[in-house]
């Protein structure tokens, strides 16, 4: 078409699904927090707390009553007088301060008596189909007492102390899609609400926060019937704290198609942001968002010094790029795409992953609608067409996996991690392969080395024997075959990098898996465990006003 | 007792694992668990029995996915095999591209009193005709959300699974999650 800029193809698959570049997203307006929001303001959702029974010692339960135009769904919350010494975030724990499940309509009395019998004892719950997710929460014991004694002292609590805990109560696990009895994600994926990746969860979350005030809020009464509450501007400021291991990370492996969605999507929305034509007003737009992004930097804590120095590269990078932004104006370019070429030869990962959030947002009306591609059906590619050619599949493999053929997979750094699944709760964990003798126990979460093994076994095979033959010669193919058949139409599926590797930091997975639900706030305590908050800054169910606002991600 | 699909899917897929079946074939056969427990049948008794029968001179599982994989009845034609409930998922598989079709509405279920022999044959129009052990009449799967698996079953994958499960050390339980020493913070 005339005067139609070219098209501007997306970034490339070997520069964004390399681990490293994964441990820098950042959550963006396509995340599922806010996506749960925005649509729960455009469909007038109400909310409620039909139940409030708790008693003098904090023991008790509550229920939060979210109506939608078509369905209702029902927070089931249980609190507990939990001991200090029991309080663990690992999933080997055994009682929690808190314990939810997400009920699907309104329980009745029968309900909540069966469910009280379950959902406290969270992984020995069988729950019935009619529970969405189940879920727990621990307080920070911390920030918790300092609000307790404040409210109950009549007065609002330390400002600086609550931005730099950033929540009362962190969740330790969100099941949900069928764990533990609860319903299949399928039954319920054609209802509209739930078409979105992960929105029962993020429901779950953001009812689980209103608890966690109520709940300090209630304890600080006991005390003083003339406590105060949270001042609105502060209880905004507290987001739920989320601490996750290792449980999450293989997630990003096991799901390709999904994840290739989902980063399609976001590669999608840069790549047509880029085409758009500049204003001048955009670039005032996007010179406040710098300085909010530049704000949070500063408020963003962790002790872990990876997280650390990435969090100095980029409060370097916003400030190279505030600078620059304030000497230039629209009339030096035509389209985005220009500021974008300066970004990625200016910026590093972290601050070109920070930018690349802040480009989306003012964008919503041409880039929003690719939420609706970020579920995926992901039976379909579940099948193998046997018919395939060795020629083909050999093609295939030298084209995308190039970077595992040139992995040495003898060499011992290349093979120096394992992941397993331990008996005690089945939790994942990762060995060292020379020091634990666990490789009975290994799962396959290293596909690059499955199909380099592959690859070399068809050496040998004719170029026109259908993939079939090889199959039954050597079944231990299958996974490997499999996966390169889901990769086919699926160019951010795979992660490009060694899963396995003795360097392989596992926070890089947690934090791309994480900056999708929209996590703040990223924060390691070691290579493989991580705190995060979630909807830190948004409106809380009772400021239905607020929601649609949609710009809380940020401090103001 | 209910169960989910996705439940029931993990287990047996870790108890094939766990019997000694490679990852890729292990998915198979959760794959096709799922998918027989999605209709209302028996998939998860006859699984297991399929799992335990290391001796078996033919593996339905086997047998299925080389259906399935090539789109070819031929090589169950005839084959007499125990559980061959089993090899329905592949064939209906194997029926994806319509050179094959299994009509599930109007499939009629004979069942031999016997139990072990399943003769595929192809009919006419392209109607594919199954003899199998299963007394129960195919229906189209509804999401119920509620599944059930007999206790007797639900105990033998689960001690199959559990063959894949890494027995917890002092070392591993400190290390290998990465936790922090103290959540009282």
């Amino acid at each position: 078409m005339d005067g139609q800029p070219p098209k501007i193809p997306l970034r490339s698959p070997s520069e964004v699904m390399r681990l490293g570049r994964m441990g820098s997203y950042h959550p963006t307006r396509l995340s599922f927090m806010r996506q749960m929001l925005r649509r729960m303001a455009a469909e007038a959702w109400q909310v409620d707390r039909p139940l409030w029974d708790v008693d003098t010692h904090g023991v008790g339960r509550a229920l939060y009553r979210a109506r939608g135009p078509e369905r209702t769904y029902t927070l089931v919350a249980f609190a507990h007088d939990l001991p200090d010494h029991l309080r663990s975030d690992r999933v080997i724990a055994e009682a929690w301060d808190a314990t939810f499940t997400l009920f699907d309509g309104e329980p009745t009395q029968a309900d909540l008596q069966r469910l009280e019998g379950q959902v406290p004892g969270q992984e020995t719950a069988r729950m019935s189909g009619r529970e969405l997710t189940l879920s727990r929460a621990n307080r920070s014991v911390r920030l918790f007492s300092h609000v307790v004694d404040r409210l109950a002292n009549g007065e609002q609590p330390d400002t600086r102390m609550l931005s730099d805990v950033g929540y009362l109560m962190r969740t330790t696990a969100v099941y949900g899609s069928g764990k533990f009895g609860l319903s299949d994600r399928e039954a319920i994926a054609d209802r509209p609400e739930f078409a979105s990746p992960f929105q029962a969860e993020m429901l779950t979350v953001w009812l689980i926060r209103a608890f966690t005030v109520d709940i300090a809020e209630h304890l600080a009464r006991v005390r003083n019937p003339d406590a105060a509450t949270l001042s609105p501007d502060l209880r905004r400021n507290l987001g739920v704290g989320n601490s996750t291991g290792l449980g999450m990370a293989p997630f990003l492996l096991t799901h390709p198609v999904l994840i290739n969605n989902w980063i399609e999507a976001k590669e999608t929305a840069l790549a047509r942001v880029r085409e758009r034509p500049i204003t001048e007003d955009d670039l005032a737009h996007l010179r406040r968002l710098v300085g909010r992004a530049i704000r949070n930097a500063e408020e963003w804590r962790s002790d872990h010094p990876l997280q650390v120095e990435k969090i100095q590269n980029m409060q370097h990078d916003l400030a190279a790029f505030d600078e620059w932004l304030r000497v230039v104006t629209a009339d030096h370019f035509a389209v985005w795409d220009e500021v974008w070429i300066w970004v990625e030869s200016s910026l590093g990962p972290e601050g070109q992953e920070q930018v690349l959030a802040l480009l989306l947002e003012p964008f919503g009306e041409i880039i929003d609608d690719l939420c609706a591609s970020m579920s995926a059906d992901e039976t379909a590619a579940f099948d193998i067409d046997g018919m395939r050619t060795v020629g083909s599949i050999r093609a295939q493999i030298e084209c995308d996996y190039r970077w595992a053929l040139d992995t040495d997979w003898n060499a011992l750094t290349a093979k120096a991690r394992l992941w397993y699944t331990s008996t005690e709760k089945l939790e994942p964990r990762l060995a060292e392969r020379a020091e634990e003798p666990l490789e009975p126990y290994e799962q396959p979460l290293a596909p690059g080395r499955e199909i380099a093994a592959l690859y070399s076994d068809l050496c040998d095979a004719p170029s026109d024997q259908p993939i079939a033959v090889t199959l039954q010669a050597v079944p231990e193919h299958r996974y490997a075959v499999r996966r390169l058949q889901q990769m086919i139409n699926h160019p951010f599926g795979e992660i490009q990098d060694n899963t396995i590797a003795h360097d392989m930091l596992p926070i890089d997975l947690l934090r791309a898996k994480l900056s999708f639900f929209g996590a703040t706030r990223f924060d390691p305590r070691s290579d493989r465990w991580v705190r995060i908050t979630m909807f830190q800054g948004a409106p809380f169910p009772n400021e239905p006003e607020l929601w649609g606002l949609d710009d809380w991600m940020l401090p103001h | 007792m209910s169960w989910s699909l996705g439940e029931i899917q993990a287990l047996t897929t870790k108890a094939a694992r766990g019997a000694g079946h490679p990852w890729g074939v292990a998915e198979e056969a959760g794959w096709a668990v799922r998918w027989l427990s999605s209709f209302g049948l028996p998939g998860a008794e006859a699984m297991v029995s399929v799992l335990e029968d290391v001796g078996a001179k033919t593996c339905p599982i086997s047998l299925g996915i080389a259906v399935a994989d090539t789109q070819n009845l031929s090589p169950a034609n005839g084959v007499k095999i125990s559980h061959p409930l089993v090899l329905l998922p592949f064939l209906s598989r194997a029926a994806r591209d319509g050179q094959i079709q299994i009509r599930i509405q109007d499939l009629v279920i004979h069942v031999a009193r016997n139990g072990t022999d399943l003769n595929v044959t192809l009919l006419d129009h392209g109607i594919l005709n199954v003899l199998m052990t299963a007394g129960a009449r195919l229906r189209t799967p509804e999401f119920s959300r509620v599944y059930s698996i007999p206790k007797d079953a639900l105990l033998r994958l689960e001690r199959l699974a559990h063959l894949t499960y890494a027995p917890a050390t002092e070392a591993s339980r400190i290390s290998g999650a990465g936790a922090g020493l103290t959540d009282n913070d």
